[in-house]
């Protein structure tokens, strides 16, 4: 059964399409990931399927029914934790939960229990009745997954959960999202990180200009740029260095200068990189490490827009 | 309406669990409001500067003068006719009594001009001037009544009683003048003080969208709508306790007396509550900041209540002002206060009080159209 469907989904700021004519699928106890730089439309796709953004054209179900109807009934099954720290200063970490939680019709002892359970879902059951300004940005953070779950929803959405916070606490939200869909609850997980996408998703999309151009397993997004190569080449200084004369080269896609680290996308069958050496040394640049990468996430996303994600 | 309730609840909760803002919203105001009562009406307690303007200069308009001279109640000052218009209102004196041409003759007649007298300090400081000199001019025409228009029976009757030979049944009458002043000012301060607590109220929900907090609320099965309402609740309920707890310290440990029955004043303040939480709804609304929110209740809340007569009577005003002062609620919730001092009834300021509430309804309309306008949640996605 399909959790989410999305046909041909669009919502425009005035003139420019933030999310344009977007087909999507995600099927019950996923974790789907969404992949995309800034301004690639993913929080305007979250914010409609949250309830927050109308759309202007385009049809949204969500488990089965019309997002436009049943609006109340669809809100209750969702929990969103978002990017930003959505919590009271104010209150303890219990009253946090409790009041979030009582949002969506939990009381008594339902509430009370569901409220215990989230906090030590999140490891903060010691810290329940301590106000949030005395914690770590993870435990903050934690917090915020907390609040969102407590009410125990079908389909969590998760917008960047992990940025800012340290190792550990990251490590504990990765598997706390595993457990989760473990315990039933498909999860849309957005996030910068490819190797949290690559760790915790079952299947990704990558969105680019409101448009999702791919999506599949991490093995099936791979695919897409089996034939070809990533040679990433560190330089003294890369200053001097005309990247035109590099893309000239037969075989190279793409290049991209990223301080003095440059980024070559290369056809595999052809071989060229004694032309490339040269050519950058006949620029007088000084070359310090040459790399060939296999294809991750992050260079099928670099095939794909010509960008990587943190542009 | 249960969302309602329980939104409201948690914002009580969020407004008071800071023990400051129990000082602010509510001890603060009370105390203020009872040390304002208690220092004005302290200090207003020394003799009335009355001017007054003798146009007549016969016996019966000095008799008269010196009448009132006796009640110990007025420092009287003579004043020239071309002056006392100065005088008034420099404040050298505080109302100007004029005494007209021929009193003396219209009272034998049995037909007195009616006595005129001038301030700019409004109705109510001269209710007691003005009673003072109606009951000598009802004695006087009772003397005139009794002698049947004959002008002998008369001058020996009105001898009689200056001399002392006619006795004058009189019972003390309670001055609270100087009360309803200090009251006046005071409410008019109060006033204020409900309108800087509705809007700061309101702009919690700014904070909240700051804060993302709203994100989250809203994200919930609740509406914006619902949301609102909570946050309208929260601010009538704080303003309603403000109201309660006033008049309470002021009936019960301040026991002064204003000239305005407890329940009256209740009931045009919270009338005007809803009007001042209509404002604060207009402030947050058309804020897109919480600072900008703080410059919108300075730039709103102060000239409209100097102009409205909550920091002086409206009288001493030019016309234009006093015209646009109409324009505002608190203009009408003063005026309601100043006719009740005055001795008017509660039914006559029922209409100021309908006057109110439909600014509020306009307010809130306004507010309700932006918000509509605004796209709601929209905006601060």
């Amino acid at each position: 059964m399909n959790i989410v469907a999305i046909e041909g989904l669009t919502r425009k700021f005035g003139d420019i399409a933030a999310v344009d004519n977007m087909n999507l699928t995600i099927r019950e106890g996923e974790i789907y990931g969404l992949l995309g730089p800034n301004g690639a439309g993913k929080s305007t796709l979250i914010n409609i399927l949250s309830g927050l953004l109308k759309m202007n054209s385009g049809k949204v179900e969500l488990m089965g029914m019309d997002i436009r109807k049943g609006h109340n009934n669809l809100k209750k099954k969702i929990g969103v934790v978002p990017q930003d720290i959505a919590i009271y200063e104010d209150l303890t970490a219990r009253e946090n939960v409790n009041f979030f939680s009582g949002l969506y019709g939990c009381r008594g002892t339902e509430l009370k229990q569901n409220v215990i359970e989230a906090l030590a879902f999140v490891g903060l059951i010691e810290n329940a009745d301590k106000f949030p300004k005395a914690f770590s940005g993870g435990m903050k953070r934690r917090l915020n997954i907390a609040c969102a779950i407590a009410h125990k929803p079908e389909l969590i959405i998760m917008d960047e959960p992990t940025v800012g916070i340290d190792p550990q606490s990251r490590n504990h939200i990765l598997e706390s999202v595993k457990e989760l869909n473990r315990r039933g609850s498909t999860i849309i997980y957005t996030s910068h990180y490819m190797e949290e996408i690559e760790a915790v998703c079952d299947r990704a999309g990558i969105i680019d200009h409101g448009k999702l151009i791919a999506e599949g397993t991490g093995d099936e997004l791979k695919a897409i740029v089996s034939d070809k190569q990533f040679i990433i080449i560190g330089l003294e200084n890369a200053d001097g260095l005309d990247v035109s004369q590099l893309q000239e080269i037969d075989g190279i896609v793409n290049v991209l200068k990223d301080g003095n680290i440059i980024k070559i996308e290369n056809t595999k069958v052809i071989n060229n990189w004694d032309k490339i050496i040269r050519c950058i040394d006949m620029q007088g640049v000084r070359i310090s490490n040459i790399e060939s990468r296999t294809p991750t996430l992050e260079t099928v996303f670099l095939t794909l827009t010509g960008r990587t994600l943190r542009d | 309406m249960s969302k309602i309730l329980y939104l409201a609840c948690n914002n009580l909760r969020l407004i008071f669990r800071k023990k400051s803002n129990i000082i602010v919203y509510i001890i603060l105001p009370v105390v203020m409001i009872s040390a304002l009562m208690t220092i004005t009406s302290s200090n207003s307690a020394s003799a009335i500067f009355m001017g007054v303007v003798d146009r007549d200069h016969g016996r019966i308009s000095q008799d008269m003068i010196s009448f009132l001279e006796r009640t110990g109640k007025f420092e009287i000052t003579e004043l020239a006719e071309e002056s006392f218009e100065e005088a008034v209102s420099s404040g050298r004196v505080d109302f100007a009594f004029i005494i007209p041409q021929n009193f003396g003759q219209q009272i034998r007649k049995g037909r007195p001009e009616k006595l005129k007298i001038v301030s700019i300090k409004g109705g109510a400081a001269t209710v007691f001037i003005e009673e003072y000199a109606a009951m000598y001019t009802e004695n006087l025409l009772d003397i005139y009544s009794l002698s049947e228009g004959d002008a002998e029976i008369f001058n020996r009757l009105y001898s009689n009683q200056i001399n002392g030979k006619a006795k004058l049944i009189s019972s003390y009458v309670s001055d609270n003048e100087l009360n309803k002043e200090a009251a006046q000012m005071s409410w008019g301060l109060f006033i204020i003080l409900i309108m800087i607590s509705c809007s700061t109220t309101a702009t919690l929900v700014l904070k909240e969208k700051r804060e993302r907090t709203y994100y989250r609320i809203i994200s919930a099965p609740v509406s914006y709508r619902e949301y609102i309402m909570a946050n309208v609740l929260v601010n009538f309920l704080i303003s309603i306790v403000q109201i309660i707890s006033a008049l309470l310290i002021i009936g019960m440990i301040v026991t002064f007396d204003s000239g305005i029955a407890s329940w009256q004043i209740f009931i045009i303040l919270s009338s005007f509550s809803t009007a001042a939480v209509a404002v604060g709804m207009l402030i947050m609304v058309f804020s897109d900041s919480t600072s900008t929110a703080r410059m919108m209740i300075t730039l709103i809340i102060t000239p409209s209540c100097m102009l409205s007569g909550c920091f002086w009577p409206k009288t001493i005003m030019p016309k234009a002002l006093q015209y646009a002062a109409d324009f505002l609620p608190q203009s009408w919730v003063m005026d309601a206060i100043t006719t009740i001092q005055g001795g008017g009834t509660f039914s006559e300021v029922g209409l100021n009080i309908l006057i109110v509430l439909s600014f509020s309804t306009f307010f809130f309309l306004l507010a309700a159209n932006k918000l509509k306008k605004s796209n709601n949640a929209e905006n601060f996605i």
